[in-house]
Parts: structure tokens; C-alpha cells; sequence
């Protein structure tokens, strides 16, 4: 079996306002699938009921086959949870968290020391282990963060984003160390904000708006999927009187911009056209020094799926 | 019940070592002792001296002030965060509130042991009925700390239950004359005093202590108890993991 976690029609709802709106879909084994939204989405509703902080009215989690809620302790064992605040305790050092939190899912002794070791160097506090949290720098205590959820090796990791409000050191450290863990068989689901994160780290992508999933996919299939244009973007000669709108007559283009000495040519992606543009170029002989194409970013995408309006 | 106990044990040390709880559950009621007792020291007989009164009701001021200190130790800022990781883990929500009970139960029972001790060797008040003691006092302190849980539970947050509990515990020690005898303010001041928890902890105390008379021990014993099952209850139905959530 390849799916560690199946969702099924969940429902959610805070009286009248359905705030988790009959969402399906799964986390397979090793990957890291990144849940998308805008504020109010249902992100954190649906990552706390699926970390059994919340309740839900309808659907059914399965856990392996199994419903979460017939094997809910054997579930919480193989889960580890990041959530967006930080979960440690300031005035214990990091040894401390660690030992403590990794205590509540059956370590103890040489194993309990040994995880508490490896958890902390994994996320580059070992040598800091004695010092207490709250003399830590907020990226520090970001990677603490972490270390007290994968210290009992869980099966499957929920981070809430994780990477709020951090240096990018910290921030590359803490990605690498995903993919690091995403290697070594842990799935993730992860949450965020950054679309350069989800470019990074992703296997997999939902997109969540309104409480419900609007897309899902590889990061190559939602932009081929979602955006049905591209742009080539071609570099001239300082002083090229070229005229931007000789590109009108070529079938698929759709708008021709002209940016200091580059024109960007918006055109529909499935209209093959670029012996045509480059056509224009050499008849009005001006000299190009660059050509590149661009496809639609994730964030285009994003923002294409759930528009560009300002969210509460 | 094994992370019950890792997580109380955790509770205890936060609370061991917060000075400010330990101020508040040993130096100052033997300062309020020492202070009043020596204003009003003429005002009391031979028999029951200023410091024998104010040894026993300043005790039971400070056991019934417990409650805050539990409210402190379940959702304190700084404690209510990792409380999340305490439900991301297996085991029983409520561990979450008993580890509080437990830990504040075992903090408060030393600090008032060692007060108690204190105040006997260096002021010599008089004190008999020791077991029949220890059982009163452990449970008014069980009492104060699971009124505590439990308005926390159904308020969600320490300052309310400290602003409910502070004037609580305030109004049945005025009335209850653990701060001052009510006794001399007439015979209807009298009686809305005897309503007074307070006053029924402090007539028991002293009826065992000078009369050898437990009579009021064993229905004040059920009472507390009773007491205290109901608001574990009332704490278990309205206690609510989404609460938890920072």
C-alpha cells in the first residue's frame, strides 16, 4: 500500500460557516506534499484535525487502511507535528525538550539519549544542547521546534509552517533537512506561505481555497495544467527600433511588451510560433543578443487558482 | 498513566523552580503569620495565642490561594504552547489537567509541610490532631488547586480564572475569619460567616486541635471530596483539545 494517510469527504463547521468542505485526498509513503492556501483557507483547521486536536462533523481519516479513530494511539505514535508556534518549553534547555517530548511516545534510557542526540544534531543544536531555549535566536529555536517532533522517528511529519519568521540560513537549513528526512522514508505534509519552498521541496501540491481543494499535482502539472501561456522574453541591441507590434501578426500572440532593450511576448503555449517571431526579428534586421522562454510560475498559478483579491 | 506521570513530574519541576511560587507558598504566609500575629498579639487569651490563630487560618488562606498556582502551571503563556505537543501525543487528553492536579498537589503539600514545621519549631504554635491535620489540609489544598483547574477549563484563560479565583478565595477568608475574628460584629454578620467554607475549615481545625472534638471532621471530609469529584467532572466535560491551540 502506498498511501499512508486517505481523507475522505471531510467536513468541517463553526455553525453556519463550513469552514472544511467535504475535502478528499492522500499522503503516500515518502513524499512531501505541500497543502497551499490563502488566510482562511482551511490549511490549519484541516492539519489540526488531522493531528486530532480538533474534531470533525463528517468524513473519515484512514490511517493504513484503518480509521484513525479505531487505532487513534497507534496513529499519534507515527505522527510528529511542527506546528507554527513554538511548542518547547523556554526555560528547559534543548536536551530537556527534546528528552521530554520524545519521552511521551515510549523512549526511554540509551534510546531515549541516543534519539535526543540524533534529533538535535540533525537540526545543528548539538552542541548548544545544554543551553536553555529561551537564549536560542528565533531560527534556532525554529530547528528546536522540529527536533522535539522527529525525535521518536515518526512515519509521517505535519509541519505547519515552519519557516515563519526565520533568517534564510536557518531557513536553507531547514529545508535541506526536510528533503534530508524525506530521503530517509519520512513523508511530510507541509504548509506555507512561500512559493519558493513548495518549488523546492514539493513531490506532490493541493491547493485549498474556501475550505475546499481547487487543484492538486506535480508542480509541472498545475502549470501545465493551469496556465495555457508562456512568454519569450528576447534581448536586442541597445537603441533596436524594432516595432513591438509587428509580433501582433503572428498567430497565439497575445500582448508584446517592451522593456528597456527587451521585448516580452506573451503567446498562447499549445500555438507553435517561434520560427515566426524569430522571423520578424531577422526580416527588420535587428541583432539579438538573448532568447528565453518562461513558463507560468507556482505563484501565477496560485494566484490564478484563487485570484488576486486581498484575504482577511 | 506513564506520560502522565512524565508530564507531571515536568509540571513539578517548572514549578519548583519558578521563585516567585516559591515565595508565594512559604515566605509569605509565614511573613502574614509573623506580622499579624505580633499586631494582635494582646487581642487573643493564654489558651490560643495570636500566632497559635493565625498559624492555622493563614495556613488555610494560603492552601485555598492554590488554585492558583494549578491555573498557573495548565495555562500560563509559556506553558500552554507545549501543552500542544502534550495532545499531539498518544496517550489520554486529561492526562494533560491531572498532571497539573498532581504536580501542583506535591508542590503546594511541601511548601506548606515546611511552613507548617517552620512556624511550630520557631513559634511554638500549638498544633494536635496531626493525621487528622494533614488529611483536612491536603484536601482544602485539592480542593483550591481543582477549583482552579476547573475555572480554567470553563474560562479558557489564567487571568480569568485568577481575577474569579482571587476574589473568591478573598471573600470566604473575610468572611470565613481567617484574616480577622468575624466573630464580634453581631449575631447576622455571625451567620453569613458560618456560611463560609472557610469557616468550616477553620471551626474543624480548631475544635480538633483545642477540644479533641472531630465531630465535624468526617462531613467536612465528605463535603470536600464530593466537592472535588464534581468539579474533576465538570473539568472532563469542559475541557476541549481545540483550547489548546495557541
Amino acid at each position: 500500500m502506498n498511501e499512508i494517510l486517505e481523507v475522505h469527504s471531510l467536513e468541517k463547521s463553526y455553525g453556519e460557516s463550513t469552514v472544511v468542505n467535504e475535502i478528499s485526498f492522500d499522503v503516500r509513503k515518502g513524499e512531501i506534499l505541500c497543502l497551499l492556501g490563502p488566510n482562511g483557507a482551511g490549511k490549519s483547521t484541516t492539519i489540526n484535525i488531522l493531528c486530532g486536536i480538533l474534531g470533525y462533523h463528517n468524513g473519515e481519516i484512514m490511517y493504513k487502511g484503518r480509521n484513525v479513530k479505531s487505532c487513534l494511539n497507534k496513529f499519534k505514535q507515527q505522527l510528529g507535528v511542527v506546528p507554527q508556534e513554538l511548542a518547547i518549553y523556554e526555560y528547559l534547555s534543548a536536551e530537556q525538550n527534546v528528552r521530554f517530548f520524545a519521552s511521551l511516545y515510549g523512549l526511554k534510557g540509551a534510546k531515549l539519549k541516543e534519539q535526543t542526540d540524533k534529533a538535535l544534531e540533525f537540526v545543528g543544536l548539538l552542541e548548544r544542547k545544554k543551553d536553555k531555549a529561551s537564549t536560542y535566536s528565533g531560527g534556532m529555536k525554529r530547528r528546536l521546534n522540529i527536533a522535539c517532533a522527529i525525535a521518536h522517528e515518526p512515519e509521517l511529519l505535519i509541519m505547519d509552517e515552519p519557516t515563519v519568521g526565520i533568517d534564510p540560513q536557518s531557513r536553507n537549513h531547514i529545508l535541506t533537512s526536510i528533503k534530508e528526512l524525506s530521503k530517509h522514508g519520512m513523508t511530510i505534509l507541509y504548509t506555507t506561505h512561500y512559493m519558493e519552498e513548495v518549488e523546492e521541496i514539493s513531490s506532490r501540491i493541493l491547493i485549498m481555497d474556501s475550505g475546499s481543494i481547487i487543484a492538486e499535482g506535480t508542480k509541472e502539472s498545475l502549470k501545465e495544467d493551469i496556465s495555457d501561456e508562456r512568454q519569450f522574453i528576447i534581448e536586442l541591441e541597445e537603441d533596436d527600433k524594432l516595432d513591438p507590434d509587428s509580433f501582433y501578426q503572428v498567430e497565439g500572440v497575445k500582448k508584446v511588451k517592451k522593456k528597456e532593450n527587451s521585448i516580452i511576448i506573451t503567446t498562447l503555449k499549445n500555438v507553435e510560433n517561434l520560427d515566426k517571431l524569430i522571423a520578424i526579428i531577422i526580416n527588420s534586421k535587428s541583432r539579438m543578443l538573448n532568447i528565453f522562454c518562461r513558463t507560468a510560475s507556482l505563484e501565477n498559478v496560485f494566484l490564478k487558482l484563487t485570484g488576486k483579491s486581498l484575504r482577511d | 498513566m506513564r506520560n502522565l506521570l512524565i508530564i507531571a513530574r515536568e509540571d513539578f519541576m517548572n514549578l519548583i523552580k519558578n521563585p516567585m511560587w516559591i515565595f508565594y507558598a512559604t515566605v509569605f504566609p509565614i511573613l502574614m503569620v509573623v506580622i499579624l500575629g505580633f499586631l494582635t498579639k494582646d487581642n487573643y487569651g493564654k489558651e490560643i495565642g495570636s500566632y497559635d490563630y493565625y498559624g492555622i487560618t493563614l495556613i488555610l488562606y494560603s492552601l485555598l490561594s492554590c488554585g492558583m498556582t494549578s491555573a498557573n502551571a495548565f495555562m500560563e503563556e509559556r506553558i500552554k504552547k507545549p501543552n500542544m505537543r502534550i495532545i499531539y501525543a498518544p496517550g489520554r487528553v486529561s492526562s494533560i489537567f491531572f498532571s497539573k492536579i498532581i504536580a501542583t498537589f506535591v508542590f503546594s503539600s511541601i511548601m506548606h509541610l515546611f511552613d507548617m514545621v517552620l512556624l511550630c519549631l520557631v513559634f511554638s504554635i500549638h498544633l494536635a490532631a496531626i493525621p487528622q491535620m494533614i488529611l483536612l489540609f491536603s484536601l482544602v489544598e485539592l480542593f483550591s488547586i481543582t477549583l482552579g483547574i476547573m475555572l480554567c477549563c470553563i474560562f479558557k484563560t489564567e487571568g480569568m480564572t485568577n481575577q474569579i479565583l482571587s476574589l473568591v478565595v478573598f471573600l470566604i477568608s473575610i468572611f470565613g475569619g481567617l484574616l480577622f475574628s468575624m466573630d464580634g460584629y453581631g449575631e447576622v454578620v455571625r451567620k453569613i460567616c458560618s456560611l463560609s467554607p472557610a469557616k468550616w475549615f477553620s471551626n474543624t481545625a480548631f475544635q480538633m486541635i483545642y477540644d479533641n472534638n472531630y465531630s465535624t471532621l468526617l462531613p467536612t471530609v465528605i463535603l470536600l471530596t464530593v466537592t472535588i469529584v464534581v468539579m474533576i467532572i465538570i473539568s472532563l466535560l469542559t475541557f476541549r483539545k481545540e483550547d489548546c491551540i495557541c
